[in-house]
């Protein structure tokens, strides 16, 4: 099994073997991560074909640092945006076409949607710099990953008791951070 | 903005931390609470070790219990309290144990020998005398036993003590001196039950 760098030169190189490697090293994990967001196996799947294109796309010129974190993002926004299509067509027809109606009032509900998911990166971003090592791994496990707390416990070698107590105290943690930066959820 | 927002939101985080939780990084923070307790216990156990060697093996500590019946420590050195007959050679203020210990009763003759560290141990506290004081009574007035303690020392000398009748003490050609009963009885059951090293 080839190391990241070696599979990132071949993106670099448009070597079509790049997505073979990358399926190799990385597929299980990455559908494990589209498969907890998505109840589909189809949609999963799917998900993962499209962050293998997301990652050829985006290298070069992008050169990771770790390249399964730079994977398994693209794969998790893919994963979530396929979600919120998905759960757009359960709405009933009369929803839908409201909330359509509604966003025609702002004017670019894309790149508004976007500034706003931007903004609440940030301050996730800037939130997570000031925990402790322990909480940040825990919440990152948990919200991020998805694991569960058991899993966590495990991977961790802690008892299930001492998550719960980190991540109800990241959360009160958080929400007092993002209330303090006009972050209104 | 929904729980769903912020969860989508989590999408912009740094690629550092979705390392970090990867495991891509090791991480010391996050301690094994069994190493954890494995390291506390095995601390907990050496400073008992630790404690108990010191204890064992340290010069000059006297344990002396309500009815001071044993000394601890080198065969050598140990502390008397309150010793002022001079019944022991004295090296820096503390009295040097036997490295010998004869018991004679007379006139019966019961020999024993003691050179255990521990005996000689048990043994002294009950022979040393406190706030010797020499006797107003004839010792030749009572008729009774005599256990006669001839001690050897490391240094070659060597020291008698008598004690007659449980009543009266003498140390090698000195005054016969009064010797509380409860002490000398003490003294003769306790070599009675030791048994002798030779």
């Amino acid at each position: 099994m080839k190391e990241d760098h070696e599979i990132i030169e071949l993106y670099w190189a448009r070597s079509e073997s790049a997505v073979h490697e990358t399926d190799a090293k990385y597929g299980a994990k990455l559908h494990t991560l589209s498969g907890r967001i998505l109840p589909e196996a189809e949609d999963a799947e799917e998900c993962v074909n499209d962050t293998y294109l997301g990652a050829w796309n985006a290298m070069p010129p992008q050169r990771p640092l770790a390249l399964f974190a730079f994977l398994a993002r693209i794969c998790r926004n893919i994963a979530c945006d396929k979600l919120d299509k998905l759960r757009a067509k359960k709405r009933s027809a009369e929803v839908s076409a409201l909330t359509e109606e509604l966003s025609a009032c702002i004017a670019d509900p894309t790149a508004a949607r976007e500034a706003e998911s931007r903004e609440i990166a940030e301050a996730l971003n800037s939130f997570l710099s000031t925990l402790p090592v322990d909480a940040r791994l825990f919440f990152m496990r948990r919200y991020w990953y998805m694991d569960s707390v058991k899993a966590i416990a495990e991977k961790y070698g802690c008892g299930e008791s001492r998550v719960k107590t980190s991540l109800h105290r990241t959360r009160e943690k958080l929400r007092n951070y993002l209330q303090k930066a006009d972050i209104w959820l | 903005m929904t729980g769903i927002d912020l969860f989508k939101a989590l999408g912009g985080v740094k690629e550092e931390y979705i390392a970090e939780a990867d495991g891509s990084r090791k991480l010391p923070h996050v301690k094994n609470v069994t190493l954890q307790w494995c390291a506390a216990l095995a601390a907990c156990v050496c400073l008992l070790l630790g404690w108990g060697f010191i204890a064992q093996h340290l010069g000059g500590i006297a344990d002396y219990t309500g009815d001071e019946t044993k000394v601890t420590g080198a065969a050598e050195t140990a502390q008397a309290d309150g010793a002022d007959q001079g019944t022991a050679p004295a090296i820096g203020g503390k009295v040097v144990l036997p490295v010998r210990i004869t018991a004679e009763t007379q006139p019966v003759s019961d020999v024993k020998v003691f050179t255990d560290e521990e005996k000689i141990g048990q043994i002294m506290p009950l022979l040393l005398l406190k706030n010797a004081a020499e006797t107003s009574d004839d010792p030749n007035a009572y008729g009774g036993s005599a256990n006669i303690f001839t001690l050897e020392y490391a240094n070659g000398e060597t020291s008698t003590i008598t004690v007659y009748g449980n009543l009266f003490y003498k140390k090698d050609d000195g005054p016969w001196c009064d010797i509380p009963y409860e002490q000398a009885e003490k003294l003769e059951e306790l070599v009675r039950s030791l048994g002798s090293d030779e």
